[in-house]
This record gives structure tokens, C-alpha cells and sequence, in this order.
């Protein structure tokens, strides 16, 4: 298929140009593990307490070094860079190429989450020494089967999601403002702070219905065995109807965001 | 203080730039690979050149990209530290960036620029007042003189985004100038620039080296910029000097020809035309009536008149050899290529 | 003095560029609220399965929490933008007119950006303090206000100073444009009191990567629990930070004056 081949000469060149900021992106990489690893410390110090969570604590430390893991390979950062392309009409050169723009963007997500991982695994393999025999990775290869699935689909959600917002930038002057406040909120719905299980038991309706799960939580959520097998299905249901969603989203934002774009001429 | 004694406003003996740099090859195989083994080289910018700028001169800085041009510029502003020999400006040794020197001097660069692009070019003006220290009276009158010496006085309050590209050089210039240094040092001032604003920044700079007395070193792609501002030039290719002395000078001696323009009035017969050129050589043109010719300048009087006796004469011009011309032969003998 | 007055000019034109882009105020303002209610809920998430953790109480807690939101204005205003910037000047040259100027570098460069829209965060995060500080029981007195803001000003001025030392390393690094992330994961922990985390990390917070004189200190001192011989630590810690940059900027400057081109 000719839209795969482009993007694989995409990831390519995105490879290439991702090498050269290695160091920026090791530093990046640190942060990766830093910061769910303070949030980890702040969750053992209350478990301490002695009180009973949801969580146990081996469950607690297999949660957040996933979590640095999961949060690399469904993170995005495009969504201001898409909105600035709108804006100072830096998609006219796109639009004379026979290929849709987001590829563009796929390419480069993907490439540079290539040279990441490699640079991340062994980071936080060092943070799994220090929590020696508390990291609890099942061994049933069924929920790996199922992690692994999960991951793509959640990346792309979490890729579309962000897309979408800045493609609002056909029709809004400035979505910075948006994109700041749609990080924060998600990063929290997401479960990065908090997971999502210590969240009271009256909004986990409103938790599992909600798309930032699937844009993190999710995945981690199967690995650490934290959900039943009806729940699971449930979830699948719910991640595949976004995916549907936001893919149509995308297309007719597209196709209507592009006629106005033309018509200024910008 | 103690006051330094100089004779000469820049003196520069056996300067030299070295730098070390990393060799990648092209490629992904070339970025991983210079991921593990990183090939160091070095390059000689500026190898060992030596001159002497008077006060109150204008010398132009002639020479290909890469030359070593801006590099030298640097050097003498303070902002790179030379590798070997030895510079002063104004009595001072520009590397040690002592207050006092700095507020002496001025860099401008026509590819950079110190104006906030989203406020009038006036905030920046009184934030230099404030660097420099200047008195108030002192800096309104010098922002008046030179709002109106390069006619930009009306557009202070301007946001600078919304000037246009020569306003914003002007501007430049003047946000430079306001502490009224002794040296001002130019790299590319005119690059990019319209032709008549290309002229206007030149008009300013002649002025303002009649009224200030301000020494003036600028380097420059456009042989107008230099033939317009220049008396004296240094030529410079591969980090060496070529040629230091009057344009007029340099022209004489890389061109010992003229150019000579003759147009007839009507078709003059060959044999005739070659007889009253006495052997000099033809440059041939699409235009049967227009005759060039490159004549050497001892030979000039006589074959002009000659040419004037053959009758039917409708124009006849003699200029020199184009600037542009001269400087490449200059590199073409030191076997370069010559940019711009 | 001239470096306050250069300081004011700075300061005027920064305001001019918040007039020229009004929104931006608003926006900011906007997200520091929902920066503030997203971490009073992760406090009240985390204080639904017990009502002290290493010693903290969620009122105190949430005081910290207001406590962190004012470090976090006061470095967003005059900090973050500088830091940012740093690597900036070192790959597009804009360096060289830094050093041109008459006036010192590490001065132009540290003070020279500010972002005044952080100062709408300041009303919403004392506001915090205030209401946590009443629940749990704080006696407000001006001795404890002033010990909290000296704490509070070594700790922004140590971070000042571990940050300057992050981005100073930007001129031997050059495509190093992320190099500021490492301070936001040495930042991140300062949301938390110090005596959350154990043994020796709690050591190199409160010493080596001092954020506990930020957010941790600043808060005791509102709650009349400080020790006040700790001020005298910070106060040698910060000033020691300042010349430590101070020779490491220089000897950054020179490199970048012998190696740049």
C-alpha cells in the first residue's frame, strides 16, 4: 500500500533527524522515569501508613514503571505543532503532494518513539533494580497477548485525540490555551497521578467511560491484572468506538477545515 | 581611569582562528555510527593576517563565503577569543570585553537582529540608554540626529514586525549607533536589502564617518556596498589576506585593461576596424553595430582615436573593469571560487 | 543603580508584550486554576484512605500545595522564560549581542524575559494557602509570613541556581534544546513534602537538589513548626549557588568565545 510505504520513508527520515537530537531526547527519557517514580515514592509513603488501598504495594511499583513505559509509547506532542501549521499556512507545501498530511505527523510520531524506547528500556530497567522482587509482571502470556494489542490501539487514540484538538485551529484562533488545559486534565484522567483504581467507586462509571483511559491507562490497567475479563471486553468495546470516532472526526474535520483553509488562501 | 593611547584604531599582527569540528557522514549509517566514533577535524578560519586601520577610516573586508571575513569581525568585537597573534582596538585587547571598550564599539549584523519584533523599536533605544548609561539630553538628541539622518524618526513607535525590511535594517543601525561608538563593525549590512535601500544605508554610513569620524570595518557581498564606501580594502580568502590597499590600486593592478564600448552608426568594414585596432583583441556582441573591446590602458588613447577616425562613431564609453570582475580574478589566482 | 534600571526597561517591555497579546493573560490564568484544582483533587484522592501521611495532615498539605503554586508563579514569571531561552541564544547567535552589551551576561540573560501573566496564578494559589492554612488551625502571625517568604526566596533562588547550572551546559550541547526537562523532574518533587520520601533521597532534596527550601520549609514556617536554623542554611546554600553559577557561566563564556563560530 502506498500510504504504509510513505510513512515507512517517513519514520525513516524521522529516525535520521531523531539521532541527531539523541541527547535531548535521553533527557526527555529521564524525565520519562523521574517523574512516575516521585509519584510512586508520594503513593508508598501513604501506603505506609498502614492503611489498606486498592492497590498493594508490589501492584503500586509494577503501576508506575509500566506506566513510564505505556506513557512513551502513547505520548504525542503534535497537536500545537499542527495548529501552528494551520495557522501560518505552513500546510500549503502539504497540500501539493498527493498524500494526506497526516502522514506527515504518523511518520514522525512513530519515528521518533523508535529511537526513544531503546533509550528508555534500560532506564527503567535501572528503576526496576531498585524495587527489586516488588515488580510483579504476570506471566500469564494470554493478558500479555492482550497488553500488546491494546498498546497501537491506545497510541492511536491518544495520537488522534491529539490531532484533532489542533486541527481545531482551523476555525479557532488560538487553541494553545486548549491544548495546555486538555494535557493537564488528561494526564490526570489518565491515571498519571493517581491511578485510576483510587479513584472513588461513584465515578468509576464516568472513569471507564471517558477517553483519556484509553489514551494510558488502559493497557497498564490489563497488565497489572487489575480488571476482570468482563470489564476488559468492556474496555476493548469503548477503546474501539473511539478509534471509530475519532477517525471520522479527523475526516470531516479535514475535509471542511481544508475548503475554508483554501478559500483565504492562507 | 587611565586614559589608553593608541596610534592606530585597530592593529591587528599574526591573527589566527583555529576550530575543531566533528565530521558525521551522510546517512543513518553515518549518524549511528557517529553515535560511538566521532571523527574530530580542525580548520584554520583565519590563518596569521596582519593590518592596520587609522581612525577615521572606512575599509571595506572583501572575500568568498567561509573566508574568514566574519570570523575576523568577531575576533576584533570580543566575542571569539583568537587562537594566536594578537589584536587591539582602541588601545584595548578586544577578548578581555572590558565595559569600557564595549561601550566604544558596535556590531551589527544584517542577518541578525537586536529589536524586539513585537514593540516599537523605541523600547529598545531607551533599554540601550539604560545599558549604555546615557544622559538623557545627550541620548534624544543623538536619537533625533540619526532618526533623521536615515529617515526612520517618524517609525519609533512603529512595532517593529510591521516595518518593512530596509526600515528594520535602518533601525538596526540606529539602536547600534545610539551610544555613538568610536567603532563600528558591519557584516553583511546590506544583505537582502532592496537596491535603494541598499543606497540609503550607504548614504548614512558615508555620512556618518564625515561627521563622527567613526572607523568603520564592514564586510559585504555587494561590490557597491565597498566601491560606494570603501577607500581602501582587504582582500581575504582561506583565512589570508590578498590584498590590502586603495580599490583604486587593486583595480590597476589585477586589470591593467579597459573596457571600451564603441557604438556605430552604421556597419563599418572589417578590414578597416581591424587595421585601426592594430591587433587589440575583439569582444564579440549580438549587435553588429556594438563593438567591445579590452584595451590595454597604455594602448587606450591610441586606439580610441583610432577608432574615432574611421568616422560614423554614435557612442563610445571607457570604464574600467567591473569590481566584481577584479575580485575574482584576485581568488581565481588563488585558486578559489568566488561566491557572490 | 543601573542594572535595576536596565531591570525596569525589561520589565516595561514585557508588560507592553502582554498588552500586545492580551489572551495570553487570560489563558494563563485559566490553566494555573485548573492546575491548582487538579492538585487539591489529587491531595483529596489521596487523603480519602487516611488522614496523615509521614506527619502531614490534608489541610497542611494543601497549604504546601498553594505554597508550590506561588514558587511555581514566581519561576514561570521570571525564571522558566530566561532558562528557555538560554539554548536559544546559543544556537542562533543572539548570544553575541549579549555579550556586546556593557552590562554583565549572566544578568542580561537570567532577568531579561518575563512572562507577567504568571502573576494572575499568585491570587488563586495565596488564596489556597489561606483557606488550608485556617482549616488546620494556622495562627497567622507577620514573624511567620516573613519566614516563610525568606525560605520561600532561597528556595526559588536555589532553584534558580540549579537550573542556570542545567542550561549552562547548553554550550557545550547544543542540540540539547530539552535540557530544561530535567529540571521539571527535579521540580515535580517539590509538590510534595520533603518527609514523603525516604532516606537518602530526602537528604539530597532538602541539600543536594534543594526543593525542599521552596515548598516544604515555607509551609512549616506558616505552621510554626521550622526549624529556623535552617534559614541560615539556605541563606550560605543560596549564596554559594549564585557564585558557583557565576564561575561556571564564565567559564561557559569562554568556551563559547574560543570554540563558536
Amino acid at each position: 500500500m502506498r500510504a504504509l510505504r510513505i510513512v515507512r520513508r517517513l519514520v525513516l527520515l524521522n529516525v535520521m533527524a531523531t539521532l541527531e537530537y539523541r541527547g535531548s531526547f535521553f533527557i526527555y527519557m529521564l524525565n520519562a522515569v523521574i517523574v512516575p517514580l516521585i509519584t510512586l515514592m508520594v503513593w508508598l509513603a501513604v501506603s505506609e501508613q498502614g492503611v489498606r488501598l486498592p492497590y498493594s504495594r508490589e501492584q503500586l511499583v509494577t503501576y508506575y514503571l509500566t506506566l513510564s513505559v505505556v506513557s512513551i509509547v502513547c505520548s504525542t506532542w503534535l497537536a500545537e505543532y499542527v495548529a501552528e501549521a494551520i495557522r501560518l499556512g505552513k500546510l500549503s507545501s502539504w497540500l501539493l503532494r498527493p498524500a494526506p498530511y497526516i502522514l506527515h505527523d504518523i511518520g514522525n510520531n512513530i519515528g521518533e518513539k523508535v529511537v526513544k524506547l531503546p533509550m528508555l528500556l534500560p532506564l527503567v530497567g535501572l528503576a526496576g533494580l531498585l524495587f527489586r522482587g516488588e515488580v510483579h509482571l504476570p506471566s500469564d502470556p494470554a493478558r500479555w497477548l492482550l497488553f500488546l494489542a491494546c498498546l497501537p490501539v491506545t497510541a492511536a487514540i491518544a495520537f488522534l485525540l491529539d490531532f484533532v484538538l489542533g486541527s481545531l485551529a482551523f476555525w479557532v484562533q488560538d487553541v494553545s490555551g486548549l491544548i495546555r488545559a486538555k494535557s493537564l486534565v488528561g494526564a490526570f484522567l489518565a491515571g498519571e497521578f493517581v491511578p485510576l483504581a483510587l479513584f472513588p467507586h461513584e465515578v468509576s462509571g464516568f472513569l471507564d467511560l471517558q477517553p483519556f483511559r484509553y489514551t494510558l491507562s488502559f493497557p497498564i490497567e490489563i497488565l497489572t491484572g487489575q480488571l476482570t475479563p468482563a470489564r476488559t471486553a468492556q474496555g476493548f468495546a469503548v477503546e474501539s468506538a473511539y478509534i471509530v470516532g475519532l477517525w471520522a472526526c479527523y475526516r470531516l474535520m479535514w475535509r471542511y477545515g481544508l475548503r475554508s483553509y483554501s478559500a483565504v488562501g492562507a | 581611569m587611565l586614559t589608553t593611547r593608541y596610534e592606530y584604531a585597530i592593529e591587528v599582527e599574526g591573527l589566527s582562528k583555529t576550530y575543531a569540528y566533528h565530521h558525521k557522514e551522510p546517512g543513518l549509517r553515518g549518524s549511528l555510527r557517529s553515535l560511538f566514533r566521532r571523527r574530530i577535524l580542525e580548520r584554520r578560519a583565519v590563518d596569521g593576517i596582519s593590518f592596520r586601520i587609522e581612525t577615521g577610516e572606512v575599509v571595506g573586508f572583501l572575500g568568498p563565503n567561509g573566508a574568514g571575513k566574519t570570523t575576523t569581525l568577531k575576533m576584533l568585537s570580543g566575542l571569539l577569543y583568537l587562537t594566536s597573534g594578537h589584536a587591539e582596538v582602541l588601545g584595548h585587547t578586544p577578548s578581555r570585553r572590558e565595559p569600557e571598550y564595549l561601550r566604544q564599539i558596535a556590531l551589527v549584523m544584517g542577518q541578525k537582529s537586536m529589536l524586539w519584533w513585537d514593540i516599537p523599536a523605541m523600547e529598545t533605544l531607551l533599554l540601550h540608554k539604560e545599558m549604555y548609561d546615557l544622559p538623557d539630553k545627550e541620548f534624544r538628541a543623538t536619537v533625533r540626529e540619526l532618526g533623521e539622518m536615515l529617515d526612520v524618526g517618524h517609525l519609533l513607535g512603529v512595532q517593529v514586525r510591521k516595518l518593512s525590511l530596509g526600515e528594520r535594517m535602518k533601525m538596526e543601525l540606529l539602536v547600534a549607533l545610539v551610544h555613538r561608538p568610536k567603532v563600528l563593525f558591519l557584516d553583511e549590512p546590506t544583505i537582502g536589502l532592496d537596491v535603494v535601500s541598499q543606497q540609503r544605508v550607504r548614504e548614512f554610513l558615508s555620512e556618518l564617518n564625515r561627521r563622527e569620524g567613526t572607523t568603520v570595518l564592514l564586510t559585504s557581498h555587494y561590490m557597491d556596498d565597498v566601491e560606494a564606501l570603501c577607500p581602501r580594502v582587504l582582500v581575504i580568502d582561506q583565512g589570508r589576506i590578498h590584498f590590502d590597499g586603495a580599490l583604486t590600486e587593486l583595480v590597476e593592478s589585477t586589470a591593467p585593461e579597459k573596457l571600451v564600448t564603441v557604438v556605430f552608426a552604421q556597419p563599418v568594414p572589417g578590414d578597416e576596424l581591424a587595421a585601426a585596432l592594430g591587433g587589440v583583441e575583439l569582444i564579440p556582441t549580438e549587435d553588429p553595430l556594438r563593438v567591445r573591446l579590452s584595451v590595454p590602458r597604455e594602448r587606450v588613447a591610441g586606439v580610441t582615436a583610432g577608432i574615432v577616425r574611421l568616422g560614423g562613431v554614435a557612442d563610445l564609453t571607457i570604464q574600467d573593469v567591473p569590481v566584481e570582475e577584479i575580485v575574482r580574478r584576485v581568488f581565481t589566482a588563488s585558486g578559489r571560487e568566488v561566491a557572490g | 543603580m543601573r542594572y535595576l534600571r536596565v531591570w525596569r526597561r525589561y520589565l516595561l517591555i514585557s508588560l507592553a508584550l502582554v498588552m500586545e497579546y492580551r489572551v495570553n493573560f487570560l489563558v494563563s490564568v485559566l490553566t494555573g486554576l485548573v492546575e491548582l484544582g487538579l492538585a487539591v483533587l489529587t491531595f483529596v484522592l489521596m487523603f480519602r484512605f487516611t488522614n496523615d501521611v509521614a506527619g502531614w495532615s490534608r489541610a497542611e498539605v494543601l497549604m504546601l500545595a498553594g505554597v508550590y503554586r506561588v514558587v511555581d508563579a514566581l519561576i514561570t514569571l521570571q525564571v522558566s522564560p530566561n532558562m528557555h531561552a538560554i539554548p536559544e541564544y546559543v544556537q542562533e547567535g543572539q548570544m553575541d549581542f549579549v555579550l556586546l552589551w556593557p552590562v554583565s551576561s549572566r544578568f542580561t540573560v537570567s532577568v531579561r524575559l518575563m512572562n507577567l501573566p504568571a502573576l494572575g496564578n499568585l491570587v488563586s494559589a495565596v488564596a489556597l494557602i489561606v483557606y488550608a492554612g485556617n482549616q488546620a488551625g494556622v495562627r497567622w502571625s507577620p514573624g511567620g509570613v516573613a519566614e516563610a517568604a525568606a525560605f520561600m526566596l532561597c528556595g526559588v533562588v536555589l532553584l534558580y541556581c540549579l537550573w542556570f547550572l542545567i542550561v549552562t551546559c547548553s554550550f557545550w550541547l547544543v542540540t540539547l534544546d530539552t535540557i530544561s526537562d530535567l529540571f521539571y523532574g527535579v521540580f515535580e518533587a517539590a509538590r510534595y513534602p520533603v518527609s514523603f520520601f525516604r532516606g537518602v533521597l530526602r537528604v539530597v532534596l532538602t541539600f543536594a537538589v534543594p526543593v525542599a527550601f521552596a515548598t516544604t520549609f515555607p509551609t512549616q514556617s506558616l505552621l510554626g513548626a521550622a526549624d529556623t536554623r535552617l534559614l541560615a542554611v539556605g541563606v550560605v546554600l543560596a549564596a554559594a549557588g549564585l557564585v558557583l553559577t557565576q564561575l561556571f557561566w564564565s567559564y561557559a563564556v569562554r568556551h563559547y568565545s574560543s570554540a563558536s563560530s
